[in-house]
C-alpha cells in the first residue's frame, strides 16, 4: 500500500510560536534551522526559511509540519508548500501589534473557498492578557474581522508549548477535513 | 477619583470590513494608554454604538474624552455620567461586545447598570436610543432566561429546525461551547455549506438526534446559527432522494456582505465510504490524539 503523507502549514509572524509548536509534537527538532538574530526582535534565535517537523502516526503514515514566516515578502515559501495541504494554521500573537492586514493577506493568498483548504486561526501568547475576558474580546474582534471579509474560520487560543492545545488543533483540522469529505459524498449524490 | 461614562457612534457600520480593524486599533491603543495612566473601566460595543465607562484621575479622563470627541471614526460623543467615587467598580480595562444575549453577558450588564443607573443623566432621544442598545429592558429580561440545555420543541411538538436549511455565521468561542469532536464536525460542515436539518440528522454526526438538537439550540442561542425556512419544496420522485428548493425565507438573515458564500446541501445520500486514504488517516490521527491524551492524564 502507498504511504499517506499529509502537510500542515503553520504561518505566523516572528515570535508567534511556530517553531515551538512544531518542536512540541515533532520527532525532528525544528530548532536546528534557527539562527542568532542580528537585530532585536525580542528573542535571541529566529527561524531562517522553513521550519520542518514530522509526526509519524504509523509506519506508512505521517503528518509533515511546515513553519513559514507570516510576511508577504516570503510568499515564495508559501508557494513551496501550498500544494495539497491538509491544513493551514495561522498563528497570531495576542499583543498590541496585531496586524489585521497581514492576517487577511495570508487568508486571501491561500484562498480557502477555491482550494477547500481547512484554515484555523490560533491566538498565541494569551497568557499575556490580564484575564479571560480580554482574550474573549480579542477573539471576538478577530472573528468579526474575518466575518466582515467573508471568512468563516475557527479562531482558538493556542498555547504552542502545550501538547493538549496542539491536539485540540489537530482535532479541529481533522473535523474540517472530514466535513469536506462529507460534502464531497453529498455533492456526489446530488 | 472620578467615574465618567460617554456614548459614541461608530462612523463605520458594524458590517463594514473596516469596523473590526478600527475596534482592534481602539483595543490596542486605549489598552496601553489606560494601563499607563491607570484608567480602568469598560468599552461596550453594540451595533455601531459605544458606551465607555471609565474610572481614574479627573485630568486623565478629561484628556481621554477629549481625544475620543476628536476621533475621526466616531461621532456624537455625549458624556452621560460624571461623578466622584470612593470605591471603583473596575480593576482593569476591557472591551466587550454585547450583541448576543448570553447569561454571562447579561449578568455583567446588570451589574454595571445597577452601579451607574442612579448617576446617569441622559437628555436627548438619541442618547436614550443608544443607551437602550446596552440596557434595554428586553435585554435585561432576556438575561433571566437560561441558555437552553435541552432541545426545545414548539408547542405543537414540532422541532423548530425541521424543514430549515442551516449554516453558521461564526464559529463559537471556546468560552461559549465546550469544544468536542462533534461540535467541530457540525461547525465545520455548517461553516462551509448550508445543510438541511434532516440531512444533518442522517449524517450521524452525533450519537443521537437530541444531541444534535442541543448543539443547534446552543449555537442559535449565541446568535451563531443562520436558518432559512424552506417554503416550497419539490420532491423528485424519480431519484427519490433529491429535494429542490424553490423559495426560502431567511429567518435571521445576515447583511449581504456577511453572508457566507456557500452552496446548499440538501440531498439524502448513501453512507460515507470508510476505506479511502483520508478516512484511514483520520482514524489513525484520532487514535493518536486519544492515546496521547490518555497517557498525559
Amino acid at each position: 500500500m502507498d504511504g499517506i503523507y499529509k502537510k500542515l502549514a503553520i504561518v505566523g509572524e516572528v515570535g508567534a510560536g511556530k517553531t515551538q509548536l512544531i518542536n512540541v509534537i515533532s520527532e525532528i527538532s525544528p530548532f536546528a534551522t534557527e539562527e542568532k538574530s542580528s537585530i532585536d526582535i525580542g528573542k535571541e534565535y529566529t527561524t531562517v526559511g522553513i521550519d520542518y517537523g514530522r509526526l509519524t502516526l504509523e509506519a506508512d503514515m505521517a503528518l509533515g509540519l511546515y513553519g513559514l514566516p507570516g510576511q508577504e515578502r516570503f510568499s515564495m515559501l508559501w508557494d513551496m508548500v501550498k500544494q495539497g495541504l491538509w491544513g493551514l494554521l495561522i498563528l497570531v500573537k495576542f499583543d498590541e501589534a496585531f496586524n489585521s492586514e497581514a492576517l487577511l493577506t495570508i487568508l486571501k493568498y491561500f484562498d480557502s473557498e477555491k482550494t477547500e483548504l481547512p484554515i484555523v486561526v490560533g491566538i498565541s501568547h494569551c497568557d499575556l492578557s490580564n484575564d479571560a475576558d480580554e482574550v474573549d474580546a480579542f477573539l471576538e474582534i478577530v472573528t468579526q474581522l474575518l466575518e466582515n471579509n467573508g471568512f468563516i474560520t475557527p479562531v482558538f487560543p493556542v498555547d504552542p508549548r502545550e501538547v493538549e492545545s496542539i491536539l485540540l488543533l489537530l482535532q479541529v483540522f481533522d473535523s474540517l477535513n472530514t466535513s469536506i469529505e462529507y460534502e464531497r459524498e453529498l455533492s456526489y449524490a446530488q | 477619583m472620578k467615574r465618567v461614562a460617554c456614548l459614541n457612534t461608530l462612523l463605520t457600520s458594524p458590517e463594514d470590513p473596516k469596523a473590526s480593524e478600527k475596534l482592534m486599533d481602539l483595543f490596542n491603543s486605549v489598552r496601553l494608554y489606560n494601563k499607563e495612566q491607570r484608567v480602568n473601566g469598560v468599552v461596550l460595543v453594540s451595533d455601531n454604538a459605544l458606551l465607555q465607562i471609565l474610572e481614574g484621575e479627573s485630568h486623565v479622563l478629561a484628556e481621554l474624552i477629549y481625544r475620543f470627541s476628536r476621533d475621526t471614526w466616531t461621532k456624537d460623543t455625549s458624556v452621560i455620567l460624571n461623578t466622584d467615587i470612593d470605591v471603583p467598580l473596575f480593576n482593569n480595562w476591557r472591551l466587550k461586545f454585547v450583541k448576543s444575549s448570553t447569561a454571562k453577558n447579561d449578568q455583567y450588564l446588570r451589574k454595571i447598570h445597577k452601579a451607574i443607573v442612579a448617576d446617569i443623566n441622559v437628555t436627548t432621544p438619541q442618547d436614550e436610543r443608544r443607551l437602550a442598545l446596552f440596557f434595554s429592558s428586553s435585554l435585561l429580561y432576556a438575561s433571566l432566561k437560561k441558555v437552553p440545555e435541552a432541545a426545545e420543541e414548539k408547542e405543537d411538538g414540532q422541532n423548530t429546525f425541521v424543514n430549515k436549511r442551516l449554516s453558521l455565521a461564526a464559529w463559537p468561542k471556546p468560552s461559549q461551547i465546550k469544544p468536542s469532536p462533534e461540535i467541530f464536525k457540525l461547525c465545520s460542515l455548517l461553516s462551509r455549506r448550508e445543510a438541511m436539518y434532516e440531512t444533518l440528522k442522517q449524517l450521524d454526526l452525533f450519537e443521537s438526534a437530541a444531541h444534535l438538537d442541543n448543539c443547534l439550540y446552543l449555537l442559535d442561542g449565541f446568535g451563531l446559527l443562520i436558518s432559512a425556512t424552506v417554503k416550497e419544496a419539490i420532491v423528485d420522485n424519480a431519484s427519490d432522494d433529491k429535494v429542490i428548493v424553490d423559495k426560502t425565507v431567511i429567518d435571521n438573515e445576515l447583511p449581504s456582505n456577511r453572508k457566507p458564500q456557500i452552496a446548499l446541501v440538501t440531498s439524502n445520500t448513501k453512507p460515507m465510504k470508510k476505506d479511502n486514504p483520508s478516512d484511514r488517516f483520520s482514524q489513525v490521527l484520532r487514535k493518536f490524539i486519544s492515546q496521547t491524551k490518555r497517557t498525559r492524564m
